[in-house]
C-alpha cells in the first residue's frame, strides 16, 4: 500500500511507480489535492486548489499510460503553479487582493508545455503580492497570510514564491513553478529547504505571466532535487514567439558532465569573503558543504567577485519597469488594498523614478554582465550561500531590529561585505540553483548557491546532482509532514 | 518577484554591515541643546528634490495617500536618489557607453494574446 509520503519521492522515482502500475497518476492526483487542502492553508501555500482540471488530466494521463503513449518523465506528476501564470478559466491572483476575480482565457506557455509534458496541475500557488515589485517588508504582504516555512511554521517561507517552496518541501506537490526577478526562486528555496533552479534570462518563456520588470523576470522550478529540476527546465524551456527574449533551448542529459565525458570532475570556485557577515550556522553548513563537493569537483577557494553596484542597478531597473508594469493599480489607487503596509505607498515613489537613473542602470548593466561573464567562463559553478541568513519570524518586519538583542555595544562592523551574488546574477542574466545545505538554530534549513556562466545549467544541474548523491539533506522531511 | 526587495534585501543582506543600526542602543547622550532662534534648516541635496518629487507624488496621486504616507513616499524618494547617485559612482559610464536594449525597427507579427511583444 503506497501512502502520502510518495509525494516526497523525486519525479523519477515517481515515474517508475506510475510505470509499474503500482500507483495511477489519478491517486497521485488525489492524493496531492487532499494534501493541498488540509496542510496548504496552515502554511499560506495555496490559492486555489484546481481539483477539476488536475482530475481531467490525470484521467487522461492514466488512459494515455496504459495505451502505452508516454510522454516522458513528467507524465502523471502532479505539479502547482505560483499564482502569477496564467491558467485558461481559473482565478489568477498575482497574490493581490485587487486582483482576486482576475481570470484569463489562456494558458501561459509553460503550463501549456507542462499539460503537452502530461503533468498535472493541482494548484495555483501562493506568492507575495504582486512578486514583492512595489517593496515589501513583513512575511505577512499577500491575501493568502504569510508563508511559512514548513520546517518551522514560526518562521518565513521566503519570496516571493512563498507558495512553490513550502508547497514542495510539505511535500504537496513533487514540484512548483515559480519566478525570479531578484532572488523570488532562491530565497524560498533556500528557507524552506527545497531545489530551486532560476534559469538563464530566455531560456524559459514569461509568456502569460505577470510581469514585474520585463528584462530581469525569469521562471523556473522549486522540487526535491537538482535533477527533478532538470527534467522540469527540459519541459518548458525553449524558444516561444510569444516571449521575444526565448530562443536557446535546453537538453538535459542524465548525470551529464561540463563536456559530457562521464567521469570529468567538475571545476568550481569558492567566493571570497562567500560567508562574511554570515550566521554562525550557515557559515557552518557551507564549509560543510564545499568540503562535500570536493568527492566531484576541483575546490579553488577565495575566488574575488566583482565589487560593483549591482543592487543599486536592480532596484532602479525594478522601480522603473514596476511603476510602468503596475501603473494602473498605482494610478486607480487600488494598491491601496495590498496586504503591507510599504506596498500601499511603495508604486508611488517608484512613479517618479527619473529616467536618466532608469539608462543610467542598463547602462552599466552592460560592463557588469562583462565582468561577471568573464568570472563565471572560468568555473563550472562559483560557490556560496544562498541566503546569509536564516528565515526570519513570522510577524517582524524585516528592518526592524532583533527583539531581546543583548543591550551590550554592538559589535564593529564587518568590513566587507559578503559577494552579492542575488543581484549580480539576476542583473546579468546569469543561472542559478539553490541546494538544501543543512539546517540551523530551530531546524531552519541552509542552503548552497551554484551560479553559473549564462546557458550553464546543465553543468548547474550535474553539479548540483552530483552533490545530492552525496548529501541527504534534500531527501529529509519535515517533522510531522 | 524580487525577494522583499528593498526591505529584505536591504535588512538580510545589508544588517551584517551595519548591526550598530540594527541593535538596541544604549542609554542616549542627552542632545546638546539647539542654538535660540535657528531658522528652520531648509532641505538640501537629495531631501529637497525628494520634497520636490513628494509634492509632484502629491499633486498627481494626492487623494490616494494621507500625510502619513506621504511622508513615507518622501523617506523611500530620498533613499532611491542616493541610490542613484551611488550607482553613477560606483560605475563610471562614457558618452558611448549604451544602454542594454532590444528595440527592432522591423515590427514582428501579430502577438499572440498575452505576448510581452
Amino acid at each position: 500500500m503506497i501512502g502520502e509520503e510518495i509525494l516526497f519521492s523525486s519525479i523519477r522515482e515517481l515515474g517508475a511507480h506510475l510505470r509499474a502500475k503500482r500507483i495511477s497518476a489519478v491517486d497521485l492526483a488525489e492524493m496531492s489535492l487532499r494534501r493541498l487542502e488540509a496542510i496548504g492553508p496552515r502554511l499560506g501555500a495555496v490559492v486555489t486548489v484546481t481539483r477539476e482540471r488536475a482530475l481531467a488530466q490525470a484521467h487522461r494521463a492514466n488512459q494515455e499510460l496504459l495505451a502505452g503513449k508516454d510522454r516522458g518523465p513528467l507524465h502523471g506528476i502532479p505539479y502547482g503553479a505560483k499564482d502569477l501564470l496564467a491558467t485558461k478559466g481559473i482565478p489568477t491572483t498575482w497574490g493581490a487582493e485587487p486582483l482576486r476575480a482576475q481570470v484569463f482565457d489562456f494558458d501561459a506557455t509553460v503550463v501549456r508545455r507542462l499539460e503537452e509534458a502530461g503533468a498535472v496541475l493541482v494548484a495555483k500557488l501562493a506568492m507575495v503580492e504582486l512578486a514583492g515589485g512595489l517593496g515589501y517588508n513583513n512575511p505577512d504582504a499577500s491575501f493568502t497570510g504569510p508563508g511559512r516555512t514548513p520546517w518551522n511554521p514560526d518562521h518565513w517561507s521566503g519570496g516571493s514564491s512563498s507558495g512553490p517552496a513550502a508547497a514542495v518541501a510539505a511535500g504537496l506537490v513533487p514540484f512548483a513553478i515559480g519566478s525570479e526577478t531578484s532572488g523570488s526562486i532562491l530565497t524560498p528555496a533556500a528557507f524552506c529547504g527545497v531545489t530551486g533552479l532560476r534559469p538563464t534570462y530566455g531560456l524559459v518563456s514569461r509568456h502569460g505571466a505577470m510581469a514585474l520588470c520585463w528584462t530581469l523576470d525569469k521562471l523556473g522550478p522549486l522540487a526535491r532535487g537538482a535533477d527533478d529540476c532538470g527534467l522540469v527546465l527540459a519541459a518548458i524551456a525553449g524558444a516561444d514567439p510569444a516571449d521575444p527574449t526565448t530562443g536557446a533551448s535546453f537538453r538535459y542529459r542524465e548525470r551529464a558532465t561540463k563536456s559530457g565525458r562521464p567521469g570529468q570532475r567538475f571545476h568550481v570556485g569558492v567566493l571570497r569573503d562567500a560567508t562574511a557577515g554570515c550566521d554562525p550556522d550557515v557559515a557552518s553548513s557551507f564549509r560543510q558543504a564545499v568540503s562535500a563537493l570536493r568527492d566531484v569537483a576541483d575546490v579553488e577557494e577565495d575566488v574575488p567577485f566583482p565589487d560593483l553596484p549591482y543592487r543599486e542597478a536592480v532596484g532602479l531597473i525594478v522601480d522603473a519597469e514596476g511603476a510602468s508594469a503596475f501603473r494602473d493599480l498605482i494610478e486607480s489607487g487600488k494598491v491601496k488594498q495590498l496586504r503591507d503596509p510599504a506596498d500601499r505607498v511603495g508604486g508611488y515613489a517608484m512613479a517618479m523614478t527619473r529616467a536618466a537613473d532608469y539608462l543610467d542602470a542598463m547602462r552599466s548593466r552592460v560592463a557588469m554582465r562583462a565582468q561577471l561573464d568573464a568570472l563565471a567562463a572560468r568555473y563550472d559553478a562559483l560557490l556560496a550561500p544562498t541566503r546569509t541568513r536564516l528565515a526570519p519570524p513570522i510577524g517582524r518586519d524585516f528592518d526592524a531590529p532583533t527583539p531581546g538583542a543583548s543591550p551590550k555595544p554592538a559589535p564593529a562592523p564587518a568590513t566587507t561585505p559578503p559577494p552579492a551574488t542575488i543581484p549580480a546574477g539576476n542583473l546579468a542574466g546569469l543561472p542559478a540553483i539553490a541546494l538544501p545545505m543543512g539546517f540551523g538554530k530551530d531546524r531552519l534549513p541552509t542552503s548552497l548557491q551554484l551560479l553559473g556562466r549564462a546557458f550553464s545549467e546543465e553543468a548547474l544541474v550535474a553539479l548540483g546532482a552530483a552533490y545530492q548523491e552525496v548529501t541527504d539533506w534534500h531527501r529529509q522531511r519535515p517533522p510531522g509532514l | 518577484m524580487t525577494t522583499a526587495r528593498r526591505g529584505f534585501l536591504k535588512s538580510l543582506a545589508l544588517a551584517p554591515l551595519a548591526p550598530a543600526a540594527l541593535a538596541p542602543q544604549a542609554a542616549p547622550v542627552p542632545a546638546p541643546a539647539p542654538p535660540p532662534a535657528a531658522a528652520p534648516t531648509p532641505p538640501t541635496g537629495h531631501e529637497a528634490v525628494a520634497e520636490a518629487l513628494t509634492e509632484a507624488v502629491k499633486r498627481e496621486f494626492g487623494a490616494h495617500l494621507d500625510a502619513a504616507e506621504l511622508d513615507a513616499v518622501q523617506k523611500e524618494l530620498a533613499r532611491n536618489l542616493e541610490r542613484a547617485v551611488r550607482l553613477r559612482q560606483a560605475a563610471r559610464l562614457g558618452n558611448a557607453d549604451g544602454p542594454v536594449s532590444r528595440f527592432e525597427a522591423r515590427p514582428p507579427a501579430a502577438p499572440e494574446k498575452g505576448s510581452r511583444r
